[in-house]
């Protein structure tokens, strides 16, 4: 009789497990959310450790129902309101490990009552933005890719937004004034703002983020060609004197001849790049123009698609080329940044591109520089235009695509997210999530600008990421990566970042002023690409960057010149002939729109 | 599982007999019956209640509306993807793959089984047993990690090998050369040795008394397994066999998936891989469900046919 019981006892646990998995599973959040309350009550605030916290300003106030900031802002208090915010963005985000009890939320959840938990993701950003909006499993905010466009992660959010998923913000955003300078022009572009921000019925569901909301604070990504120190010096070559791509290969090629060897004494890769091949185009920048549009206006007067350019094939066939002579990292197109990474860490490629700063992370992880100081990654070049004019960061008036913050139809408190975003997003609450706490981490120099302190700056340049970690399990330098709207910190602070005044390496500065950003002034023709007649199903597969990759990524790996150059022209042909040769059609669009105004820029 | 009997028709009261007594025993055997409930449970779980999505394929799915609640589209995504020059590509490569595997991978196991059932020594038997069952516990991410390792062109021991052998490193992994033969083998390394288990306890079953009588007539032991083990064990293998058929529109997903690259896209991109590609990374939900369903027809197709095959040729059949 026991064994039967058992039996029905095991049956009918199992049943139950299968079962469970059909649950909504909504039960997690009370439990997390009382016992991070619990911890609350014992952990002491950092105002009262540290007096120096912003709320104790002279002219900070709170009257119970709003806190009024240094700056006399007022912001209306909410009573504990804890919101959930996915950053979707494929690789994690590295968060304080306690992220309600931390000394930033919790001075955060003083003044305003309300206390944002992140959460990464390690999987494709479009992917994940489906399954949430398909399953209605949504957070309260989410930061993702939104470059512009119908495709990739732009095309699902106007979509969720156009299908019901997503809170429409447009008459909420100018309520909260630090953020209400989201829209405004110079902040984006005009093109942004019509094409991908403004929705048919006039909602907006988007808040850009990560665009400067001052000239001073334009991000210099300082993207290049980068290469160990000590291979130009072996092989004779000012690396400063390569300014064409054809010259690069010739580098590389007598790098690949010499026999260098990474820190192991293993053979070396001559150029790699991190992850999914980013950016391998740098290698070939010198096939490009000066340019902020993939159009450009022919002799005829017709606007021409570079993909469908000869200039476009030379191009793939340069990277055919890097590939072949075993120049390019054949594994780079599918490896991870952290496989990247630990190529450039290890001294292995002797060339990298990409972000200089990531490189230079890179090396960081594993201390190069310390055992290998001749190895240190210098620029090369940098490259020119191929017009020979010096590279610059071109940028538009205004971001034309950005990280944007939404809000899903499932956010419990829409109120209290704009709230928690306006404070973050005031210079009181910037300086507060960026430097910390007034004595402790940072303090005024004779500007009244805040500086990390003399201590933690000096550890810093020895050590960045343990410092790092160390303010990131108190809440700060953190979080205004990715929440940050319109920045301002060079015009408040004198600097971009924490620590970037007194501690950026010094070859960073360097490249930096050698790569400055140009604001090309003018409309972008690609602007008027959406008043094409069924522009969005054309836009689909024309623009189609996965299957651009499909076809130039397996011509990379042809066996000679020619089927390279076949792979390539197959895929223009695809361009001018697929949906009964609508290419052909877009670009008459385009040509007869083109003198519509007299500011269009390519 | 076992084979079709012809017999001639039931009377209504044998029939009515033969139910009362299926009851009966049901009653006798209650707690057997009680083992089998999980999985039924998570058969209408996981397998039935789930087709009701199918409709989806029919459907121009909306976020806010839902699968049901979304307007039908008629047959505009059978016909889209059947027009599509990938519905070309992707069929022909996977079922490619599949006979690939169906002729070199299938058998693999069963010759496995007939070796094993020849070792006399246990503990030499045991070992090689427990060794070929361990890669079926590895996941593909792991596989194919120790793969890109082993075959790396930067410090992978195949290339040092070469290297000190005087000869090129090669990067295996993108070779499109060398796509099948990584398929087929990995493969073969993951399953045989779990797939045999099943050839084994079918030997098992074979009649002893057929290997004495065989022994007597003067068979030796090869001509015992080809007389005795073989056609012992041959209706396992049809059934096998009919189950793989069903299969042969579903080469192994995340096996293919993740030995993808640019390399060898051409031949690497099957209708499993095109289907999670469309459905989640694009997003097009019902495109997705109505390839999976011109998948699933076919691969039902498939079933029918050899089942019909196999029942009137060598009298298995599944139904």
């Amino acid at each position: 009789m026991k064994k039967k019981a058992m039996a029905l006892l095991l049956s009918a646990a199992m049943v139950a497990s299968v079962l469970t998995g059909c649950g909504s599973g909504d039960g997690g959040d009370s439990s997390q959310s009382s016992g991070s309350q619990g911890g609350q009550e014992e952990s002491g605030t950092p105002a009262a450790d540290d007096g120096g916290s912003a709320d104790e300003g002279q002219t900070a106030a709170d009257d119970g129902e709003y806190y009024t900031d240094e700056d006399g802002n007022k912001y209306k208090k909410f009573d504990d309101v804890q919101l959930k915010m996915l950053i979707c963005w494929n690789g994690g985000f590295k968060t304080a490990s306690d992220q309600y009890n931390n000394d930033v939320a919790t001075a955060i959840r003083e003044k305003i009552g309300v206390t944002v938990e992140f959460e990464g993701i390690n999987m494709s950003e479009t992917e994940k933005l489906n399954q949430m909006f398909a399953t209605g499993d949504m957070p309260d905010m989410i930061n993702a890719p939104y470059w512009g466009g119908s495709a990739g992660e732009t095309g699902v959010i106007k979509k969720a937004g156009n299908e019901g998923r997503l809170i429409d913000i447009k008459d909420l955003v100018p309520n909260y004034p630090n953020i209400a300078d989201a829209y405004d022009i110079g902040v984006i572009s005009t093109k942004y703002l019509e094409n991908d921000i403004e929705t048919e019925s006039g909602a907006r569901y988007v808040l850009p983020t990560e665009v400067a909301g001052s000239k001073e604070d334009i991000a210099l990504w300082a993207y290049g060609v980068f290469v160990r120190g000590d291979v130009p010096e072996a092989l004779g070559i000012d690396e400063k004197s390569i300014k064409t791509s054809e010259d690069l290969l010739d580098f590389m090629k007598k790098a690949r001849d010499y026999g260098f060897k990474d820190i192991n004494g293993n053979d070396c890769i001559v150029a790699t790049t991190y992850h999914n091949g980013w950016s391998y185009n740098d290698y070939g920048a010198s096939f490009d123009q000066k340019k902020l549009t993939n159009y450009s206006l022919g002799e005829d007067g017709k606007v021409i698609y570079d993909k469908l350019s000869e200039n476009y094939v030379n191009k793939q066939l340069f990277f055919w080329e890097m590939v072949h002579e075993g120049i390019l990292d054949k594994e780079c197109f599918t490896q991870t940044d952290d496989r990247g990474k630990e190529k450039v860490g290890n001294g292995t490629a002797l060339f990298s591109c990409a972000q200089y700063g990531v490189t230079l992370d890179a090396t960081k992880m594993t201390g190069l520089y310390d055992a290998h100081p001749e190895m240190r990654y210098i620029p090369v070049g940098p490259l020119t235009y191929q017009d020979g004019s010096p590279m610059v960061q071109v940028e538009s008036e205004g971001r034309s695509g950005s990280p944007a913050i939404i809000f899903p139809t499932t956010c419990t408190d829409i109120d209290a997210a704009l709230t928690w975003l306006d404070y973050v997003n005031s210079k009181e609450g910037t300086k507060l999530i960026c430097y910390g706490f007034e004595g402790d981490t940072y303090e005024l120099n004779d500007q009244g600008q805040p500086r990390m302190t003399a201590e933690l700056t000096e550890r810093y340049a020895a050590n960045q990421e343990e410092v790092n970690e160390e303010l990131r399990e108190r809440g700060i330098k953190y979080m205004a990566g990715r929440t940050y709207v319109a920045k301002k910190n060079n015009l408040w602070f004198g600097e971009p970042g924490p620590f970037e005044a007194d501690a950026l390496d010094p070859y960073l500065v360097e490249y930096r002023e050698m790569r400055p950003a140009e604001i090309l002034p003018g409309y972008a023709i690609d602007a008027l690409a959406p008043g094409f007649e069924g522009y969005e199903e054309f836009s689909q597969w024309a623009f189609d960057s996965e299957k651009e990759n499909e076809y130039v990524q397996r011509a990379f790996f042809a066996d000679t010149e020619e089927e390279a150059r076949s792979i390539i022209e197959d895929y223009q042909e695809y361009l001018r002939t697929n949906d009964g040769g609508k290419m052909q059609e877009f670009l008459d669009y385009m040509t007869s729109v083109s003198t519509s105004r007299d500011d269009i820029v390519y | 599982m076992a084979g079709k009997t012809a017999g001639a028709a039931l009377s209504p009261e044998q029939k009515a007999y033969n139910r009362k007594r299926l009851w009966v025993e049901i009653r006798k055997h209650w707690l057997l019956y009680v083992f089998l409930l999980p999985c039924l449970v998570s058969l209408i779980v996981f397998a039935y209640v789930p087709m009701g999505g199918i409709v989806l394929a029919f459907k121009n799915y909306r976020f806010d509306l839902g699968i049901y609640g979304s307007e039908w589209a008629g047959f505009k995504h059978f016909k889209s993807f059947l027009t599509s020059p990938e519905f070309w590509t992707t069929t022909r490569n996977t079922v490619v793959i599949s006979i690939m595997k169906i002729i070199i991978c299938f058998p693999a196991p069963i010759i496995l089984a007939l070796l094993l059932n020849e070792v006399r020594a246990k503990k030499f038997k045991s070992v090689v047993q427990t060794v070929s069952y361990l890669p079926n516990f590895v996941s593909w991410a792991v596989v194919v990690t120790l793969l890109t390792a082993l075959f790396s062109p930067y410090g992978g021991i195949y290339n040092d090998i070469r290297k000190a052998m005087g000869l090129d490193p090669i990067f295996v992994l993108g070779e499109k050369g060398a796509f099948y033969p990584l398929v087929i083998l990995t493969d073969i390394w993951k399953n045989v040795g779990w797939s045999s288990i099943v050839y084994l306890s079918a030997i098992t079953g074979v009649d002893q008394g057929l290997y004495e009588a065989a022994a007597i007539d003067g068979a030796n032991r090869w001509q015992s397994t080809w007389h005795v083990t073989i056609p012992g064990i041959s209706t396992t293998i049809g059934i096998m066999f009919i189950m793989r058929m069903g299969g042969i529109l579903g080469a192994d997903m995340d096996q293919l998936l993740l030995l993808q690259q640019p390399a060898n896209m051409q031949l690497s991109q099957v209708l499993d891989t095109y289907i999670l590609q469309t459905g989640l990374r694009y997003g097009k939900f019902e495109y997705a469900t109505a390839i999976n369903l011109i998948r699933s027809i076919i691969s039902l197709g498939f079933v029918v046919i050899t089942n019909h095959l196999t029942t009137k040729y060598t009298e298995v059949g599944l139904f």
